[in-house]
């Protein structure tokens, strides 16, 4: 079993990764949800999840520098950034840090592929 | 897209110019009867005058071409976020254009560098009388391929030395604005580094005479614009050309002017001459000019001030429509992300029981969301026009609730929205105006309030007024931000509201269509929290209720 921390600030995206989860990789379990970069990392040391599922805007602050705490408690962290707006410079900022894909939101077929690769 | 416009209306420096060179001209011509001796003072302060004059009509150019460099760095900032130039994106950007605005630009377009050092011409605006252009490759004449290989090598706007425009009849002169355009993402800062990741150029073709025409509006006797050539060349081995104007180069007061990475210089006459006259003459002439003076300062000092307000306001406005487009843009992924998330759930997910039909639900409201967007891009174009004619008509403000309240009900969620608005509430208004005032400020309260938390939509007649309020559980909107929300693109700042959907247009669009029937809308503090919008409409349109009325007895 696998597990994951989703990170998002709106309620029904949280709800549509964890549901995508559930139904379509059963064995990905979900050990919380997390609405911020602050609860990002907070969640992440209580649970030190095998993956983390990352938004990036979001109020107070974005998920590439709550990725940069993340790596920095743990360098080995597998986290994928799963954002509305990803673009050239966004995707090499993230790979800079050591955030290992990106992948825009919506694309969920898309998602499990790289969610199956990172973990491999 | 008006925002980027250039039309400086009163605050150019014609406004100035016309007054005072008619007081300078009775002065002038009070001179002949002068003395020589202190006629030489008269003319200290004539120069002063001409030399004030021609720093506005700098000003005033600088200002102009100034906007033109806005349009285009616009233009280079909307190409660039994707990996691709593609047509979508140069028409997207220039539709939001108003051509009327910009008079001087005959032409925008993008250039692609291609094989062989070409940049050859893709995507051109207006289409319509530049299809030739499309396939031109600009590289291949030395004054173009010069002012692109600067603006490359330098991530600059360059300029061409003047050529003749294609766009135009006639002797006059034009020139090309170029701004280079690199790979998405890359900041390249040296001169090689910019060559490898060189994409294009933005360009826009200016039609001088058209640019310093309506910078000064008529043409000023004796004013002419020179071009002295690249900023980096030596001025005082070139021969300025003549670009603008008449009349000849000497004896005149000059300003420089860096239009882009050219170098051009104003000159403009100095109308005192010495010539013997009588002492009557002198003071008379003196007191003239001492007049012109002080007004011309004065004039000068407040044409500047708005020149720099209409400037700040310019920025502004462009500042706004960028955020515009990015914001929408973002603003649309989310509720996009969602539908494609929940139809592949629908389509691949092990559903529970009953799961599908909340995921419907989920793919209804985000459209709806979508949907929500679109219509206040379409407002914000509204707002950027001329006011649209309102009609008015008798309006049953509780119809026009209802059938809104209908249309959003995908967007109700949990939320409880009482209505208390009586049958009778007869508004002469116009109603796809007053749907849109309802359905923003009801969506406005949705997205500021929690998702169980009650709205209610009260109405009442008071003398000639109907007041409406729609009432929200939400964080209220501080005392000091009661006035900006309704201007567009306002987010609250409170920590809690940032994040919430919405590109800032909707209560500006309110405000809008309320001034233009006559209609007032205020927030204050709901009694027991949250926020109450008061919206006030005339029961009857001023001055218009009887010509309605010969209207309806006409009609009938």
């Amino acid at each position: 079993m696998t597990t994951v921390l989703i990170v998002d600030d709106l309620h029904e995206m949280r709800l549509m990764v964890k549901l995508f989860l559930e139904q379509m990789m059963p064995h990905y379990h979900v050990v919380g949800l997390a609405d911020g970069h602050n609860a990002a990392i907070e969640l992440w040391e209580t649970t030190r999840p095998d993956l983390v599922l990352m938004d990036n805007r979001m109020p107070d602050g974005t998920g590439i520098e709550a990725s940069v705490e993340i790596l920095r408690r743990d360098p080995t962290a597998r986290i994928i950034l799963f954002s509305a707006f990803i673009n050239d410079q966004i995707a090499s900022e993230a790979a800079a840090v050591g955030i290992k894909a990106c992948v825009p939101k919506g694309e969920l077929l898309l998602l499990s592929k790289v969610i199956e690769d990172v973990m491999a | 897209m008006q925002s980027i416009g250039e039309d400086l209306g009163p605050a150019t420096p014609r406004g100035s110019l016309i007054p005072t060179l008619a007081t300078l001209l009775i002065g002038i011509l009070l001179i002949p009867i002068a003395v020589t001796a202190t006629a030489n003072q008269s003319e200290g302060a004539a120069r002063r005058v001409a030399e004030t004059d021609a720093a506005d009509i700098r000003r005033a150019i600088e200002l102009r071409t100034g906007t033109i460099a806005e349009l285009l760095i616009g233009l280079r900032s909307h190409l660039t976020p994707q990996a691709e130039v593609r047509v979508r994106s140069f028409q997207e950007y220039v539709t939001l254009l108003d051509p009327s605005r910009f008079p001087a630009v005959k032409a925008l377009s993008f250039a692609r560098a291609g094989p062989l050092r070409q940049v050859v011409i893709e995507h051109i605006y207006p289409v319509e009388g530049n299809e030739a252009a499309i396939g031109l490759d600009l590289a291949d004449e030395a004054n173009r391929r010069a002012a692109i290989l600067r603006a490359r090598d330098n991530d600059f706007l360059s300029a061409t030395a003047p050529i003749k425009l294609v766009q135009t009849e006639g002797p006059g002169l034009g020139l090309l604005f170029v701004l280079p355009i690199y790979e998405t993402g890359l900041q390249p800062r040296t001169a090689p580094e910019r060559r490898r990741a060189f994409r294009g150029v933005a360009t826009a073709a200016i039609e001088i005479d058209a640019l310093i025409g309506q910078t000064l509006g008529v043409n000023p006797a004796g004013v002419a614009v020179y071009d002295a050539g690249h900023i980096l060349d030596d001025a005082s081995t070139l021969e300025p050309t003549r670009i603008y104007g008449s009349g000849d180069i000497d004896n005149k007061i000059a300003a420089d002017i860096n239009v882009a990475d050219r170098r051009w210089r104003v000159r403009v006459p100095l109308h005192a001459s010495n010539r013997p006259a009588l002492v009557a003459g002198l003071i008379a002439a003196l007191i003239t000019i001492l007049t012109a003076f002080l007004v011309h300062t004065r004039m000068r000092t407040s044409a500047l001030r708005s020149v720099e307000a209409e400037r700040a306001h310019l920025r502004q406005v462009n500042a706004v429509g960028t955020r515009l487009l990015s914001t929408v843009s973002h603003e649309m992924r989310t509720p996009l992300a969602a539908i494609r998330g929940f139809v592949t759930l629908l389509r691949d997910g092990h559903l529970q029981p009953g799961q599908s039909d909340d995921f419907l639900d989920r793919v209804e409201r985000n459209a709806a969301t979508l949907d929500l967007l679109i219509a206040e891009l379409v407002d914000y174009q509204r707002l950027q026009r001329e006011p649209a004619t309102v009609r008015r008509e008798a309006v049953n403000l509780a119809d026009v609730v209802h059938s809104i309240l209908q249309q959003l009900e995908p967007l109700r969620g949990a939320r409880d929205i009482a209505v208390i608005v009586a049958g009778d509430m007869i508004v002469d208004a116009d109603p796809a105006a007053l749907g849109r005032i309802v359905t923003n400020l009801v969506t406005n309260a949705m997205k500021f309030s929690p998702e169980r938390s009650p709205i209610d939509i009260t109405a009442r007649i008071e003398g000639d007024v109907i007041e409406f309020r729609i009432a929200d559980k939400g964080p209220g909107i501080p005392a000091d931000q009661r006035e900006a929300v309704f201007e567009p693109f306002f987010r609250g700042s409170a920590p809690h509201v940032v994040r919430t959907q919405g590109t800032g247009i909707g209560l500006a669009v309110v405000k809008e269509l309320l001034d233009q029937m006559g209609g007032t809308v205020a927030v204050e503090e709901n009694p027991g929290g949250g926020a109450r919008m008061v919206v006030s409409l005339p029961r009857s349109i001023p001055g218009l209720a009887s010509d309605d009325a010969e209207d309806a007895d006409g009609a009938a």
